[in-house]
C-alpha cells in the first residue's frame, strides 16, 4: 500500500501560521515538536511531518479502509518512517525550493513517482502512464473516488486493483503508483 | 444558544478556509469540510482553534479527529458547551 502528499511551500507559508498558538500540538507529537523547534529550518520541517502524516494515512487508509478522519497526531514520524495504530510505514521525503513530497508505503516497494509543475496534470499523468503500461487507449481509463474518497482505477470498464495515490497542492501535484 | 445560532457561527468561522463557494451557499448539517467545502486539510487545524476561541472550549484528539463535517463539529460543540 503507498500513500503520496506534496505541499507547495510558497502556498503553505500564505495560507497557514504553524507558529499560531496551539497548531503544532494539534498536529505534532511532543518528540516532533521538539525537533521543529531545535530544526535549522523549523518551517520545511513542519512541512516534511504534515506531509509524511499526510501520504502515511492515505497508504493506511488504503490499506485498512475507514471512514476519513482527522487526526494528524496519531500519525508518528520517527527517523524515516510513520508509526500508526501498531503499524508503520516507510517514508521518503524531496524537498526543494517549492515543494515538500513525500511517499508513503509499507514496505519499499518498487513505484513509478513523478511531480508536476501543474495542480492538474498528475491526474492526467496517472492515466497516460496506465494506458500506456497496459496498452490502452486513455479514454478507457478513469479514476473514481469511493465513499471514502479512496480513489479507484477503471481500465475498460473493470475497477483494478492497483496501488496508486495523487496529490495536488498549490501550483503542483504528483501521482505514485506501485508498477 | 439554538442550532441555528451555532451553524451561523460555525459557518463565519469557516469561511475564511473554504475555497467552494457554492458549498457554503448550501451549507448544511451534512457538508464535508473537505469534500463539499475543498477546506485544505492543513487548515482543519484552524477550523479547530478558531472554534476553541470562539467558544471558549478546549478540543481534545478523540473529538478532532470527528470533526470532519458539519455535523459531528456541531456534536462535539454541543457537548462541549454542556460539559463547562
Amino acid at each position: 500500500m503507498i500513500g503520496n502528499d506534496i505541499v507547495d511551500l510558497r502556498l503553505a507559508r500564505y495560507e497557514s501560521d504553524w507558529q499560531r498558538k496551539g497548531w503544532l500540538q494539534k498536529i505534532c507529537t511532543k518528540a516532533e515538536q521538539y525537533h521543529i523547534l531545535n530544526a535549522e529550518n523549523p518551517e520545511l520541517l513542519v512541512w516534511e511531518y504534515w506531509s509524511r502524516k499526510e501520504a502515511t494515512y492515505k497508504a493506511h487508509q488504503r490499506r485498512f479502509p475507514f471512514k476519513p478522519k482527522y487526526n494528524p497526531v496519531d500519525y508518528e514520524c520517527v527517523k524515516n518512517r510513520v508509526n500508526i495504530e501498531g503499524f508503520s510505514y516507510v517514508t521518503k521525503t524531496q524537498c526543494t525550493q517549492d515543494w515538500v513530497y513525500s511517499i508513503a508505503s509499507i514496505v519499499p516497494v518498487k513505484y513509478t513517482s513523478l511531480v508536476l509543475d501543474d495542480y492538474e496534470l498528475a491526474r492526467k499523468g496517472l492515466v497516460r502512464f496506465v494506458s500506456e503500461t497496459f496498452s490502452v487507449d486513455p479514454t478507457q481509463v478513469s479514476i473514481f473516488k469511493d465513499t471514502y474518497r479512496i480513489p479507484h482505477l477503471i481500465i475498460n470498464s473493470v475497477i483494478k486493483d492497483l496501488n496508486f495515490s495523487i496529490t495536488n497542492h498549490g501550483l503542483f501535484s504528483a501521482f505514485i503508483i506501485d508498477l | 444558544m439554538t442550532n441555528e445560532e451555532l451553524l451561523l457561527k460555525l459557518k463565519t468561522i469557516i469561511a475564511p478556509y473554504v475555497q467552494n463557494q457554492n458549498g457554503l451557499d448550501s451549507l448544511n448539517e451534512n457538508t464535508d469540510f473537505i469534500k463539499d467545502l475543498e477546506i485544505n486539510s492543513a487548515n482543519l487545524v484552524d477550523v479547530i482553534l478558531d472554534v476553541e476561541d470562539e467558544f471558549d472550549i478546549e478540543i481534545d484528539n478523540e473529538s478532532m479527529e470527528k470533526m470532519i463535517t458539519v455535523k459531528a463539529s456541531l456534536e462535539v460543540i454541543e457537548s462541549k458547551l454542556s460539559a463547562k
